[in-house]
């Protein structure tokens, strides 16, 4: 079976070693980006199968990143997890307005967001 | 019946070609009546239903009862059939349960790892951000990456003992000019940093009012000392209790953000020793 890539995107070293920590029992590719605005870049050259994405964030917030993502061929059809903090109902209808796949809240639940990966990688 | 010729009386001349005709009739007459006699003696032999009276059904030939006995032993080989597969249906629903439980276990244990697994990971990754800043300033990001993302607040305020009073040196979230000091050993941050023990809303018993919007406070020991206080106020909106996990973060952060700041003290202050 093919590896798959995942690109997290967040300014927070805590949820990168923390997400990383939690994926790190499955078999990924991890590459990470530490804004939005990375995280388009890294997306467009990695070719990521999947992108854990943090909403607030310097320079390009996750909302603009997913759309960004959504307009362009190559990374149009990339599936997206949002994970952060904001877990109001309009935050997580932005989320979803924007294109992203997925919502999950922080603190990071390990459980939901491997079922929530697998699933978005169709595992 | 036997070829042989009828033989003429004695004295008689022989027959005439006409009676040679009748004789043969007869015989051919005699031979049909002793076939005739032989098929009834053999018919004889099995028992001759009765006639059936008007208004009952009649009785089965022998054809008849051969075909119930054939359908006789096929229903009765179909029963053992449906018998057998009723007892193997049977078995595979018994290892059909024996299966599902055992699916059962092996998710739970599944479940209860995973989470084992991202409470060690939330312990490492706190010890690593803590003890990874290179000054004071990154310890306190490393100290607010925790509680917004590994606690889940937004509203905290980091207090430094300055004689009896605990001052608020760094916060996220808060109405500064609210929480700007605590009296040591009153309310629940006040006896946080007198006693050193950890407090938690509601675990042992409903919050004073001075303390209703706390959620935590956490002291921040160096060795035997409290030098400062951690106050978690109002937690995230979909986080709505601490549990277990939570009380081992404020367990680390307890002893390693004391023992961090105490050796990247602010500017113009010495490292403490």
């Amino acid at each position: 079976m093919d590896r798959k890539k995942i690109l997290l995107v967040d300014d927070s070293s805590t949820v990168l070693l923390m997400e990383r920590m939690i994926l790190s029992k499955s078999d990924y590719d991890v590459v990470t980006a530490r804004d939005g605005l990375e995280g388009v870049e890294k997306a467009r050259a990695e070719h990521p199968d999947l992108i854990l994405m943090d909403v607030v964030m310097p320079r390009m917030d996750g909302f603009e990143a997913v759309r960004q993502l959504r307009k362009e061929d190559a990374t149009r059809e990339i599936p997206v997890i949002m994970v952060t903090t904001r877990g109001e109902l309009s935050s997580v209808e932005n989320g979803y307005a924007s294109g992203c796949t997925e919502y999950v809240t922080k603190p990071i639940n390990g459980l939901e967001l491997l079922a929530k990966v697998r699933s978005c990688l169709g595992q | 019946m036997s070829g042989k010729p009828p033989i003429p009386p004695a004295g008689k001349p022989a027959a005439s070609p006409d009676l040679d005709a009748v004789n043969s009739r007869l015989r051919n007459l005699v031979s049909s009546l002793r076939d005739e006699q032989a098929r009834l003696e053999a018919r004889s032999m099995t028992p001759v239903p009765s006639r059936p009276q008007p208004g009952q059904p009649a009785a089965p030939s022998a054809t008849q009862n051969f075909a119930e006995r054939r359908l006789a032993t096929e229903l009765e080989a179909a029963r053992e059939e449906a018998r057998e597969a009723r007892a193997e249906r049977d078995r595979l629903k018994a290892r059909l349960d024996e299966l599902e439980a055992e699916h059962r276990r092996i998710s739970d244990e599944y479940v209860a790892i995973l989470e084992q697994t991202t409470d060690v990971a939330r312990r490492y990754v706190a010890l690593e951000r803590l003890h990874g800043g290179l000054d004071r300033d990154g310890t306190l990001t490393a100290i607010h990456e925790v509680v917004v993302n590994l606690v889940g607040s937004e509203e905290y305020g980091l207090y430094e003992r300055r004689g009896d009073r605990l001052e608020l040196v760094h916060s996220f979230g808060l109405d500064r000019a609210r929480w700007s000091s605590f009296e040591v050993g009153k309310g629940a941050v006040g006896r946080a940093a007198r006693t050193g023990a950890i407090y938690v809303a509601g675990r042992e018993g409903p919050p004073a009012p001075e303390d209703a919007d706390l959620s935590a406070v956490v002291p921040l020991r160096a060795g035997d000392r409290v030098p400062g206080v951690l106050a978690i106020f109002r937690l995230l909106g979909h986080k709505p209790v601490l549990d277990e996990q939570d009380q081992a973060v404020f367990d680390l952060l307890a002893v390693h953000a004391g023992i961090a700041l105490h050796l990247r003290p602010a500017a113009g202050e010495g490292a403490k020793a």
